[in-house]
């Protein structure tokens, strides 16, 4: 229960700080946020799995959100702001292939 | 429901979801401000944004057109002012060709009295001019010496002076005016040429001149009586 208690408090900070995100920067937070949430669902389903090693989980998850955002940045300075696209595709299809793992364990 | 391998494992992941979802939050503020800028207002905000736009430019343009009025305005009373004193100037030069401050040329007549005898007075050649004033004579001249409103004739020992100034024999008289006028205003019957033709010795030639040409009144004109009064009002 600690990890939802540990949600419940992340979304009690973010609206106590009132942290204002500039406009430009809202699509890299995107996709950052994209990423945090498949490293996490990864996490659920390999704990689900029985394998789950929180140092994997700590690096993937940090690496994951960086990167994401980081070849979104690189893609807009090279004038391809598709590449937005691509890592939405990459996280999005992982997401969605762990959520049916997780949903196969859970039911 | 949930089997974690260790309790530090569990806090990992507790402060890894802390993190997301203050990160979650974040973001979800920073998309709604986001859709407040201009590219994510909705249609409604837009159109309001777009008049409020309009509504300045009317301003603007609405300033702009006032303040181009006043420079309108001020030229225009540039423009009367000059007028003004162009009619000034004018006024003056009439004032001055009146007063025979300046030099005139023009049409008019040119009378030759001769006076074998000497038998006449000031007052006959000032008669004389007199009745070229009448006929609207606007300039006049006296043996070259301007006539102007200072004229004074006198006669000393069969000469006549005017303005101190012996004139002599012949008298020639020059007048700028309507030749036909100022010729029928001396050789009317009875008139002045009549009455002087008569005498012993006096005889007339008037002729008809187109370009006359009258020096300039020059005696100092002092005026030191006469003060201009003021009109009331003014």
């Amino acid at each position: 229960m600690l990890p939802i208690a540990g949600l419940i408090i992340g979304i009690i900070l973010g609206l106590v700080f009132k942290i204002p995100v500039p406009p430009a920067y809202v699509r890299y937070l995107g996709i950052a946020i994209l990423a945090a949430l498949d490293s996490s669902f990864g996490g659920l389903r390999a704990s689900l799995e029985k394998t789950f090693e929180d140092r994997l989980f700590v690096t993937g998850f940090f690496f994951n959100t960086l990167m994401a955002a980081f070849i979104v940045y690189v893609g807009d300075q090279l004038g391809i702001g598709e590449l937005y696209l691509a890592a939405v595709v990459a996280f999005g299809v992982r997401l969605f292939r762990n959520l049916g793992i997780i949903r196969r364990y859970i039911f | 429901m949930l089997h974690f391998h260790a309790k530090r494992a569990q806090i990992t992941t507790a402060l890894i979801c802390t993190l997301l979802g203050f990160f979650l939050v974040t973001q979800l503020r920073g998309q709604e401000s986001y859709s407040r800028s201009l590219s994510e207002q909705s249609e409604q905000d837009l159109g309001q944004i777009i008049r409020d736009l309009n509504t300045e430019t009317d301003t603007l343009s609405s300033e702009t057109i006032d303040a181009q009025l006043r420079l309108y305005e001020y030229e225009n009373e540039r423009a009367s002012r000059k007028t003004i004193l162009n009619e000034a100037a004018k006024n003056l030069e009439d004032f001055k060709v009146l007063a025979g401050l300046t030099p005139v040329t023009g049409e008019g007549i040119e009378i030759v009295v001769i006076d074998k005898e000497h038998i006449l007075n000031g007052s006959d050649l000032l008669a004389i001019i007199e009745e070229l004033r009448a006929g609207g004579a606007e300039a006049i001249a006296l043996n070259q010496k301007r006539v102007a409103a200072e004229a004074a004739f006198e006669k000393k020992k069969k000469n006549i002076y005017y303005n101190d100034t012996r004139m002599k024999d012949p008298f020639r008289i020059k007048a700028i005016g309507n030749p036909k006028v100022l010729y029928q205003a001396i050789t009317l019957p009875g008139g002045i040429k009549d009455a002087l033709s008569s005498l012993e010795g006096v005889s007339f030639t008037i002729k008809r001149k187109n370009d006359l040409k009258i020096s300039a009144f020059k005696s100092k004109i002092t005026y030191d009586y006469a003060k201009p009064v003021k009109e009331s009002g003014q």
